[in-house]
């Protein structure tokens, strides 16, 4: 190596040309091979892609789920899973699907691309977000493991007490489902942190609020509503393995306390929830309308205020969860008015989305096919929601299958649909590869109308009679042959996400390079080269308009200065985004794997013993210790 | 279009049961004599028989009164149900209040379904129910057309002929009128329907929830895993399981109480769901307005067999119901099931022994 000793802190990125330049800071950046080398990185492109990779594992197995699930349902009386067996089936597909895949979804395409789309070199606290991935993946195994060994949550996702209790469901597997929740919301709570940080502090020089790419601000709102909501399931959950180990009676009738409290509790948490699974959905359509309408997404200002509402009104509408559990009347109907004063900024970024599309001059590309798909599921879905609103149609359709179909309207079109265009967008831009556009289009044809085949009929079911939850049901019922069309959609569904994996491997081996900016888009991630470089960006951009890759052209100002032998970043101010400080940046550690290995060795003996918290505690906290443990490296000038 | 007549419809899904509600009200009262806390007043029969002695009941399945207009039809019901039944049933259905297109609609999906409505809240037979099916079709005829203009919007969107503008980006584009127009004019009508949505709601919520006038007859159901037993009150109380019976066009409180888990009690023909929460007590009314049986199921996820928590609302003439009622209250007399039980326990005695 050239440079002597004494010069590596005072080499800076102004001092040396663009190729040395990049093979010095891919050196600092990078990560190192070995397993110790893979297991503490810190780089949020690599985190990014392990917790997509691991929510579309957890995508595949809740689908798996759901297709026995409608294998049973499809004939009347039918055995082919018992009640028993059935009962755990949808209590997993909700938990994976909700837990495992549509919250960790959202977060992985937000470590990937958020520090990339702000034009920073890592996330903020990435060590922080090695360990949230870990706990993520711990909790995940966890909570299959006790799948595989037969310990099978069996109460569905939302865990209604008292039949959650230990009077009711002796096993442990309620226990199972109650700590996998603490394991998720850590690792959301962690991950809603940095982003946060990231957003706020790490924007390229700049990049003033209003040039935030909306992408960026969607997922903002997001990790505040994370913050704000997750704590109450934590309690919650928490207090249900109390009861249940320790005996409490938080939720005990009998012993003064309230069952009604787990309800508000969890759906305190349940209705941000949904937002927090959809609020991803809406910041890839917001990236992907903006590049193939050749033009910003129409509105920024009424988007970002339609966010911020959407994040405050999503705390006022948990009670439209439990109309009929005998609310007063005056009550219930503040939250029929809260429930369906969300459709309005809802209605206010539909509206925006379609005039940019109006305005521009759409390219009908395999991601633009998606999003086109989730208008048309989403609007119904939505509409639909604003029925469920109402006090009064609440009691007819809650807990039937108008509610199975509506979520499933909601949450496949408001954010798998966009998900897949995401996959579509972003994956040259991970892979250097283009996904095949003719694959793309037959998937799309599948899962459109395998989707609605499946779950349009569940609308009349509901309205027919069909409660939720029930593993068969009398011929008599007449029910039949709209379950058979549901189920017979589900496959073709599900055969759409095979379609997409086969693309996907096909097109990573080899599809066509793709450039660094294939789609001619606007945002800073397409600025650097794809797949990224192990720093991200080689000299820091200066922003200089909301969608710099279109008004700057090549000749985009950077920022110079940064040391280049150490992992420096430019630290902002909140709202102008001028440079503050220079930072330096974690370096890859083994101690979040290891801090999380014991956290989860904790938190599942807690399952089986109180003294485990007792003795897991200092273990964890030595862990902790040697993670923070200060280097003797001199002060940053 | 070319609507196949109903009466056709009513045979086309391969589903549509030729005795369905009489067949599994029989399921229902073969299962309640294995009901634990039998009560001594209770008696059981089979429908038919019972049918045959009370032929005031209008035996009908709704899935038959919604979609048989005509003479054919009736006589496919006169295979269904015991004749001593036929003449009493109402030769003509009924009109709906709700529009001409719902019926359509119904129809329409019933081609899909094979019959619906054994328990239906598409099929209601109670002013309570009405209301509730009369505000979820205005809601679905108003938010059906939000959807249509929706994607009328979209599709125009993605077709209108544009300008020779090349396909190169623009970052700035200027901000046109029109367009401003358009969003004020669609965030004020979104404010409109919605809040137009928001005071139907209100109302609809008053009519099922107001009515302060005093209930005729009062009745405890009480969940349990997984079955309900159903406790007549008052003087000459007496209880039953999985089953109500009502006196049609008065209405009745209905006391919802749970023993264990959170259960929900709904009929759909008859009114919307209500919880049975521990430590709790919910009151719900019903009253039928014409007479029939009513199936209804537990909504709430409640264990292992949640699937086949099912009751039965039999509404009766009020006559009919005072009779029954009046069987049910005099003290209880062996009947020819209950001495074949006593001899059958007995053999289990002995042979025990």
């Amino acid at each position: 190596m050239s440079p002597v000793i004494e010069e590596r802190h005072e080499t800076r990125d102004s001092d040396l040309g663009d190729e040395e330049l990049r093979a010095r800071l891919s050196k600092t950046w990078g990560t190192t091979g070995g397993l110790i080398g893979v297991l503490s990185t810190v780089d949020h492109k690599v985190i990014g892609i392990r917790y997509a990779v691991t929510a579309f594992i957890f995508l595949l197995a809740g689908g798996v789920l759901a297709i026995i699930m409608r294998l049973q349902l499809a004939r009347p009386d039918s055995h082919l899973v018992g009640a028993e067996l059935y009962n755990q089936l949808f209590t997993m597909h909700g938990t994976t699907m909700m837990f495992l895949f549509g919250v960790p979804v959202g977060e992985a395409f937000a470590i990937y691309l958020v520090p990339l789309m702000v034009g920073t070199r890592n996330i903020a606290f990435p060590r922080l977000n090695a360990f949230s991935y870990y706990v993520y993946l711990f909790g995940g195994l966890m909570l299959w493991g006790g799948f595989a060994l037969s310990i099978r949550p069996d109460v569905g996702w939302f865990s209604y007490v008292p039949l959650a209790n230990l009077d009711f469901t002796p096993g442990k597997g309620p226990d199972y489902w109650a700590q996998m929740i603490t394991f998720t919301e850590v690792a959301a709570l962690a991950v809603s942190v940095e982003i946060i940080v990231t957003v706020l502090k790490q924007r390229a020089p700049g990049m003033t609020l209003d040039r935030i790419p909306l992408f960026v601000w969607t997922m903002l709102v997001h990790s505040f509503i994370i913050i704000f909501a997750m704590p109450a399931v934590m309690l919650a959950s928490s207090m249900l393995i109390m009861d249940r180990l320790v005996s409490t009676q938080f939720f005990n009738a009998d012993a003064g306390g309230d069952p009604l409290l787990w309800q508000h509790l969890f759906w305190f948490f349940g209705h941000p929830e949904v937002y927090i699974i959809f609020l991803p959905g809406t910041a890839f359509v917001s990236a992907i309308v903006a590049t193939f309408s050749r033009r910003p997404v129409f509105g920024y200002l009424p988007m970002v205020l339609s966010l911020i509402a959407i994040g405050f009104l999503s705390f006022g509408l948990w009670v439209h969860h439990m109309f009929v559990t005998g609310l007063p009347e005056v009550g219930a109907a503040f939250f029929t008015a809260s429930s369906m004063a969300i459709a309005i900024p809802n209605g206010v970024q539909i509206f925006c989305w379609i005039a940019t599309l109006w305005d521009g001059k759409p390219v009908l590309k395999a991601p633009l096919i998606f999003v086109l798909g989730f208008f048309f599921i989403f609007v119904a879905g939505g509409l639909s929601g604003v029925m469920l609103a109402s006090v009064p149609i609440d009691t007819q359709t809650h807990d039937t299958y108008f509610v199975v179909a509506h979520f499933h309207y909601v949450l496949i079109g408001g954010t798998v649909f966009p998900l897949v265009a995401a996959v579509y967008y972003w994956f040259p831009k991970v892979t250097g590869r283009l996904m095949d556009e003719q694959i793309g289009k037959w998937q799309f044809a599948l899962a459109f109308i395998g989707f609605n085949t499946a779950f349009f009929p569940m609308h009349l079911l509901g309205l027919y009679g069909m409660p939720r939850r029930v593993y068969t049901y009398p011929a008599e019922m007449g029910w039949g042959g709209l379950n058979l069309l549901a189920s017979a959609g589900a496959l073709f569904f599900f055969a759409s996400f095979l379609l997409m994996l086969y693309n996907m491997v096909i097109s990573a081996r080899s599809g066509p390079p793709s450039g660094d900016n294939p789609w001619d888009a606007d945002t800073l991630e397409w600025a650097t080269s794809s797949p990224p470089q192990p720093q991200n960006f080689d000299r820091i951009p200066f922003v200089t308009s909301g969608s710099p890759l279109w008004s700057q052209g090549d000749d985009t100002p950077v920022v110079s200065g940064l040391k280049v032998d150490e992992r420096e970043l430019v630290v902002t101010s909140i709202t102008e985004a001028r440079p503050d400080i220079r930072e330096e940046s974690p370096a890859p550690s083994i101690w979040p794997f290891l801090a999380a290995f014991a956290t989860a060795v904790a938190f599942i003996g807690s399952i089986y013993t109180p003294w485990a918290i007792t003795w897991g505690s200092p273990v964890v906290a030595i862990l902790l210790v040697a993670w923070f443990w200060p280097k003797t490296t001199e002060e940053n000038a | 279009m070319d609507f196949r007549p109903a009466h056709e419809m009513q045979n086309f899904g391969v589903d549509c049961p030729r005795r369905s509600l009489a067949h599994l009200w029989r399921e229902n009262t073969a299962k309640q004599k294995n009901a634990p806390n039998k009560t001594q007043g209770e008696e059981r029969r089979d429908v038919e028989s019972w049918l045959a002695e009370n032929p005031g009941v209008a035996f009908k399945t709704h899935c038959s009164a919604s979609l048989a207009p005509d003479e054919h039809n009736n006589n496919e019901r006169d295979r269904r149900v015991p004749d001593a039944v036929f003449p009493l049933l109402p030769s003509r259905p009924e009109k709906r209040v709700w529009a001409p297109s719902a019926d359509l609609l119904l129809t329409g999906s019933s081609l899909l379904s094979g019959c619906a409505g054994v328990q239906s809240a598409l099929d209601p037979h109670s002013e309570q129910a009405d209301t509730l099916a009369a505000l979820f079709w205005t809601f679905t005829a108003v938010l059906g057309l939000v959807w249509l203009v929706t994607m009328a919007g979209l599709l125009l969107a993605l077709t209108r002929r544009r300008d020779g503008r090349g396909e190169s980006a623009e970052a700035r584009p200027a901000v046109k009128r029109p367009m401003l127009i358009a969003f004020a004019a669609m965030l004020a009508s979104s404010a409109i329907v919605l809040s137009g949505l928001a005071v139907l709601s209100f109302g609809g919520q008053r009519t099922i929830f107001g009515s302060g006038a005093g209930a005729a007859l009062t009745i405890s159901v009480i969940g349990h895993q997984w079955w309900w037993q159903v406790r007549y009150e008052g003087e000459n109380g007496f209880e039953t399981a999985n089953e109500i019976r009502i006196p049609v066009g008065s209405p009745v409180e209905i006391k919802l109480t749970t023993a264990d888990v959170i259960h929900s009690f709904w009929i759909p023909s008859l009114a919307g769901k209500l919880d049975l929460i521990p430590g709790k007590r919910n009151e719900l009314r019903i009253e039928a307005s014409k007479p029939g049986v009513y199936r209804g199921q537990c909504a709430e996820f409640c264990g292992q067999q949640h699937a086949h928590m099912a009751i039965f609302v039999v509404a009766l003439e009020p006559h009919e119901f005072e009779r029954w009622r009046a069987d049910q209250a005099a003290p209880a007399k062996p009947t020819a099931y209950l001495r074949k039980q006593r001899v059958f326990t007995s053999a289990l005695l002995e042979s025990s022994q």
